[in-house]
């Protein structure tokens, strides 16, 4: 039988496949871009199912977020979102720490975790329709779903004929259990950005301060990380005079595709993946003026390989290539240089995605930098985002020591090798001026 | 061509004058493990013709004078690991403590871009027959060092042992040299070649090392870190019975010479190294386990960026990490230095320790805590809802799994917050379970 033969024999309407999971399943969703349809469908089975366990990053909205599905789904979210930021709160959804690049789960299958990639029962994932050769492309929302595939028992796919068919990982229709032929949804293969790049023009425009600052410290030749957040995002854009630039990272922005057709993205000093972009996902934004471009530059693109996420993260691989640099952007920092990036007043406000991982493999990257944004004030400038100490409750992201360069709209400091005394110094020399004799005064007392 | 016997004849010194090589203004480091004592000794004395030197030491062994207030203007003291000699005067702001990230990318400065101190300070054995030195039983990052100092005087001991490895560096690549016939004292005292005195174990170590030797299997490469907590888990059997061990790790507690000796660590199954017991110095050992090692083809000592490097840690199969931490709180932060504002250790390797052991196939990375500590009021937990303000996080939530206290153990990696507080408050001492329960329900 060939695979197109197998291939019709799966298809199954959405409330079909969704038959597969029973009371007590762990079931992995694909993240980014999840299979709503199956989803709407699971929903649906609130009475006839009991406590099974979802864990996803959550980017849509969905009935578990509400009260009066606590008994049937037990509901994880490894990110927290706009989707289920009120659910955490309320503790209808319950927040997992998560490290996708060190838990290699292929190579550690032992061990008894669990709850985001291992010993699934049912995996649910979105795919673009076979190639002739019946191999289909996680699109451009890759993240977990190849591990999620390996790890299950029963594999569901949505079918979404939106999405770019890209290189690197893919997944063969023989894999596949069920496959639900999605209708037509004009907005699936998008992501909505994160909540604040609508923020206010203020706040972009400090961004692009920063971003410009930041540029400043990137070499002809680097290869660099882009992680989510308008300053960090906004680095690229300010490449535009540099050369031979490679991208390894986790999501692919339109600037980035901008850049790649410029010529000034070209990968050609890379140790490894010397010319190829790495990535696990590309924002596809609705209604971008770049959406249609981004999609057919992405469709069939040899240069782009995307990697599951826990290849992507993973700290050897980062180190491999020379004068690796990450950016990323925080939400606050001590005057220790402990940086938070997703957790503020005992409340998980996003997640740590593969920040953590690119910041200890530039480290072990020669000629590697960590470099940090930071918006000097939160709250319209009432608040500083320079701390002389956090709060009882935040979490620690990046441990002091592992962050390089910071830069804020006000400058930007190296913190390398430097002593308490002399990092405070630092850190409060790029604070917004107001705050600056505060941060002084708590510094002589703690220091 | 100048003999190796003939220049570092030409080279030797005495203590006074390789003091007299300090200029004021000028940076000085001193290498990590055991202080130069002699030279740091005539430097000190210089106190009242010196200003405004800059001295780095990682971690404080001996009193020099200089720890105390009063010495400031003519000595600015950073150091690495707060001793607990200078506890006192970190807290006080008397000295400064440095702040890196990884000890094998750049202690002090392995980046280009960072100053070498103008003088460095170092302890090396009696040359040998080809004219190499030995740096003894701790090697740490002391060869780059010296590589990228600007001057480098080495106290020389003749106490000092051979191993095999790297441990070695040329009489040419050195400055100066200063004798010193170093008095061989007990353990802990000045001059003693066989590292730390050990106190007498508490009875609740005995119940977190059976516990952990639970969690350790034949075959298994181990690391453990330096510390109270869990230096002593070793002698107090934590590896009775078991077979074919690896060791790679930092230092060698009480009892891991003698496990070698006998073969319960022979590294047979290391899938790298194997055969070899890998570490950068050797500490906490009798006179007679270090006269085993001294010339032991089976001991070999790594520089600390080759020992820490995340990609080698990882590459053994079955590599368990395991360190001990100051604090949890209940989302699995970890805190190894601090409590509040006051500091009392260094994290040391453990980040890429940890790191290496969550990649490594069939890796562990267990935390080993007691429950409690006496604080100034009696008995507190060590396993907190939040951490007080001002407490580091050494390790972050997302790194941690296996938690280990006298009440038993727990796997809180990928678990969701409320089964991470679950766990770890089932294993908190149980006058605090209510407490930190009512305090997790918010």
């Amino acid at each position: 039988m060939n695979w197109r033969e197998k291939y019709r024999e799966k298809i199954v309407s959405a409330d079909e496949a969704v038959l597969c999971v029973k009371s007590k399943d762990r079931v992995i969703i694909n993240l980014g871009g999840e299979p709503r349809h199956c989803l709407a469908a699971l929903a649906l089975r609130r009475d006839a199912l009991k406590g099974v366990r979802l864990a996803c990053s959550w980017v849509y909205d969905h009935p578990w977020f509400h009260p009066g599905f606590e008994e049937s789904f037990d509901v994880r979210a490894t990110f927290t979102t706009k989707a289920t930021r009120q659910a955490i709160q309320e503790k209808l959804v319950d927040w997992i720490p998560w490290l996708p690049g060190l838990g290699d789960r292929d190579r550690s299958l032992e061990r008894d975790r669990g709850c985001v990639q291992q010993n699934a029962d049912v995996a649910l994932i979105v795919v673009t329709p076979p190639d002739e050769e019946g191999y289909c492309s996680f699109g451009n929302q890759m993240w977990n779903g190849p591990n999620a595939v390996r790890s299950a028992k029963a594999v569901a796919a949505e079918v979404n004929e939106r999405m770019p068919f890209t290189f690197g990982d893919n997944v063969h229709v023989s894999q596949i259990d069920y496959l639900v032929e999605a209708p037509v949804d004009t907005t699936s293969t998008s992501v909505p950005g994160t909540e604040w790049t609508t923020s206010n023009v203020e706040e972009w425009e400090k961004a692009q301060v920063i971003a410009a600052e930041a540029a400043d410290l990137i070499r002809d030749g680097d290869t660099v990380q882009v992680g989510i957040g308008v300053p960090s995002e906004s680095v690229i854009h300010y490449l535009e005079s540099k050369n031979d630039i490679g991208i390894d990272t986790e999501v692919i922005y339109p600037q980035i595709i901008t850049l790649m057709k410029k010529g000034i993205i070209t990968g050609a000093r890379k140790n490894i993946n010397r010319g190829k972009v790495i990535a696990t996902a590309a924002w596809i934004v609705h209604g971008h003026p770049q959406e249609k471009e981004t999609v057919e530059f992405l469709d069939h693109n040899p240069t782009f390989e995307f990697r599951d996420f826990s290849y992507i993260c993973n700290v050897p691989r980062i180190a491999s290539n020379d004068n690796m640099v990450t950016i990323n952007t925080l939400l606050g920092i001590d005057l220790l240089g402990q940086a938070t990036v997703d957790f503020l007043g005992g409340f998980p406000i996003a997640g740590q995605g593969g920040q953590l991982e690119y910041c200890i493999g530039s480290h072990y990257s020669r000629g590697g930098r960590s470099i940090a944004c930071l918006l000097s004030c939160a709250k319209g400038g009432r608040v500083s985002r320079i701390v002389p100490q956090f709060e009882a409750g935040t979490g620690i992201g990046v441990p002091m020591g592992y962050v390089d360069y910071l830069v804020t709209e006000h400058g930007s400091v190296n913190l390398e090798y430097k002593t308490r005394r002399e990092r405070a110094e630092a850190i409060i020399s790029v604070a917004h001026p107001d705050f600056r004799d505060e941060l002084r005064k708590a510094a002589r007392q703690i220091f | 061509m100048e003999s190796w016997q003939d220049e570092f004849k030409r080279k030797t010194i005495s203590a006074e004058e390789a003091a007299n090589l300090v200029k004021s203004g000028d940076r000085v480091a001193f290498t990590m493990g055991r202080e130069a004592y002699a030279v740091g000794l005539a430097l000190a004395v210089r106190k009242e013709d010196l200003r405004d030197v800059k001295i780095y030491i990682h971690a404080p062994g001996y009193d020099l004078g200089w720890y105390d207030q009063g010495w400031k203007d003519s000595f600015d003291i950073t150091i690495g690991q707060p001793t607990a000699l200078v506890q006192e005067a970190v807290y006080e702001h008397t000295v400064d403590v440095l702040i890196h990230g990884l000890i094998p990318a750049g202690y002090p400065g392995l980046r280009p871009d960072i100053d070498p101190p103008d003088v460095l300070i170092t302890e090396l054995s009696n040359p040998d027959a080809h004219g190499f030195c030995s740096f003894g039983n701790s090697l740490w990052d002391k060869k780059k060092q010296i590589k990228r100092a600007k001057l480098t005087i080495a106290e020389v001991n003749k106490n000092l042992i051979r191993t095999s490895g790297d441990n070695y560096i040329h009489v040419s690549e050195i400055d100066y040299f200063v004798p010193h016939n170093s008095i061989e004292g007990a353990p802990g005292k000045r001059g003693s070649l066989t590292g730390r005195e050990f106190k007498e174990p508490p009875a609740y170590l005995k119940t977190i090392a059976e516990i952990v030797s639970g969690l350790i299997k034949d075959g298994d490469t181990l690391q453990i870190g330096v510390g109270r907590t869990t230096e002593p888990l070793v002698s107090l059997g934590m590896l009775k019975n078991k077979a074919d061990l690896g060791w790679h790790s930092e230092a060698t507690p009480p009892g891991i010479i003698s496990l070698i000796r006998s073969g319960v660590i022979n590294g047979s199954r290391k899938t790298i190294n194997p055969g070899k017991a890998v570490v950068t110095s050797i500490g906490g050992s009798s006179r007679e386990e270090m006269e085993w090692v001294d010339n032991n083809p089976s001991i070999c000592l790594a520089e600390v960026d080759y020992l820490e490097d995340i990609r080698v840690i990882a590459s053994h199969d079955n590599f368990v990490s395991i360190n001990s931490a100051l604090m949890i709180d209940l989302v699995g932060q970890i805190g190894c230095e601090t409590i509040g504002r006051r500091r009392y250790s260094l994290s040391g390797g453990q980040l890429p320790f940890a790191c290496g052991a969550w990649l490594s196939k069939g890796g562990r990375y267990i935390v080993v805590l007691p429950s409690t500590t006496e604080g100034k009021e009696g008995k507190v937990s060590r396993i907190v809802a939040t951490f007080p303000q001002g407490t580091v996080t050494s390790i972050p939530a997302v790194l941690a799994d296996y938690i280990v206290t006298e009440y038993g153990y727990v796997r809180i990696a990928e678990k969701s917050l409320r089964q991470r507080a679950d766990a770890l408050i089932s294993i908190a001492h149980p006058d605090f379970r209510s407490d930190l329960r009512k305090a997790a329900l918010e």
